[in-house]
């Protein structure tokens, strides 16, 4: 018997056959990481009816309900563990993923995870000085890297020069298939800018 | 002249030449009903734990003719200003035909007909294969001309990608006949998502 790929221990599976008997039928769960190998990284255990599934998604089938896997998302799951514990208040699911945030960086790993850990481990630590923090929004065609500032960076005067003399010519330099960056933000609020 | 038309009036309507013609017309009905209802589509799997009933339809060049008939529905293939139209009619109602269109160009699109959903789905280049020795995988690759595969043993399966001239369902129903694999599905298109 395969075991999945994040340990659902009988508790929870006993509850989430309980709580998804009240949803459509072949309705399962979806578990991705949001912005995983990032500081900001968040599993995620969502309802999933029947063509909700996203292109790509594994699907590993318990007694009972399906659960559909990010395919993205299945290093950064690797040990997780998603149990119930119950309470006076009924009880909750709880989810232990260790890995969510641990950086992925391996030849094969996608581009998207390679931009973050450039992101997270070099840029971000120097726009810190200015209380600025830039994150990737997504990966459009051709490999274009659009990105969001915040913090210090957002609205600020010199924005333009972080971007293309600091943010751009980094990511460029350590991820080799990036083609280009666009920036996201909108620089017209300026409340917390640097400059 | 005035002999004539009798005459002609005689051949058409004269009820010893009537069961020649109706011959005809009978003969040419089952040559026809022949042609389209023998030939059977083939079909499926996409998941081992569901019953699904998707059955493949051919590409419009490789159509052999242009309806098919199944169980309960009949399907079939047009080509229209270069765009393909596939029509499925469920047998025994009077609801409205299922029609997917199609742009006809040279990229293939491999389709299938889901019966359960009554509805027209385009297969990924992607297929799940279930093998009992997942060290064999890349072997497999090479000999089946895959483009490329993963394996997730923890899920049971591994996924390969084919290149895009290669029919999903045709490779599944290939590579199920290796000593290493146990079963092989193939992965529907998902709808784009649409921004909320």
């Amino acid at each position: 018997m395969e075991q999945s790929v994040v340990n659902i221990s009988q508790a929870a599976q006993d509850y989430l056959v309980k709580l998804l008997e009240k949803e459509e039928s072949g309705c399962g769960v979806r578990i991705f990481v949001a912005e995983p190998g990032t500081p900001n990284a968040e599993t995620c255990i969502a309802y999933c009816r029947e063509g909700e599934q996203h292109q790509g998604d594994l699907p590993f089938h318990y007694d009972g309900f399906t659960v559909w896997y990010d395919e993205r998302s299945i290093p950064f799951l690797e040990n997780a563990e998603v149990d119930f514990r119950e309470d006076r208040m009924g009880g909750q699911i709880t989810v232990r993923a260790p890995n969510s945030r641990v950086p992925q960086v391996g030849p094969d790993a996608p581009i998207e995870d390679r931009i973050n850990y450039v992101l997270y481990s070099e840029i971000n630590p120097n726009l810190a000085a200015h209380g600025g923090i830039v994150s990737l929004v997504e990966v459009v065609d051709d490999n274009v890297a659009v990105l969001l500032f915040g913090g210090g960076c957002q609205g600020c005067a010199a924005v333009d020069i972080t971007l293309k003399q600091g943010v751009e010519s980094t990511l460029l330099a350590r991820v080799p298939d990036l083609t280009g960056i666009k920036d996201a933000t909108d620089h017209s609020i300026t409340t917390n800018a640097y400059y | 002249m005035t002999g004539r038309i009798p005459q002609l009036s005689i051949r058409t309507t004269n009820p010893l030449f009537l069961p020649y013609g109706l011959l005809g017309v009978l003969l040419l009905f089952f040559v026809v009903a022949g042609w389209t209802q023998t030939e059977k589509l083939e079909s499926v799997s996409l998941d081992p734990e569901k019953e699904n009933d998707l059955v493949v339809i051919p590409a419009p060049e490789e159509a052999s003719k242009s309806t098919y008939e199944l169980d309960d529905f009949e399907i079939e293939i047009e080509s229209k200003d270069e765009r393909v139209k596939y029509e499925a009619r469920e047998k025994g109602t009077i609801d409205e035909p299922i029609v997917h269109w199609e742009v006809d160009s040279d990229e293939p699109v491999h389709l299938v007909f889901d019966t359960k959903q009554k509805k027209f789905q385009r297969l990924t280049n992607k297929v799940r294969v279930v093998l009992n020795d997942y060290t064999q995988l890349e072997s497999l690759i090479e000999e089946t001309d895959a483009e490329s595969g993963k394996a997730y043993p923890k899920l049971g399966y591994a996924v390969l990608e084919l290149p895009a001239e290669k029919h999903p369902a045709t490779f599944t129903k290939a590579v199920e006949k290796r000593a290493e694999v146990e079963s092989a599905f193939v992965i529907v298109e998902r709808p784009p998502e649409v921004p909320h």
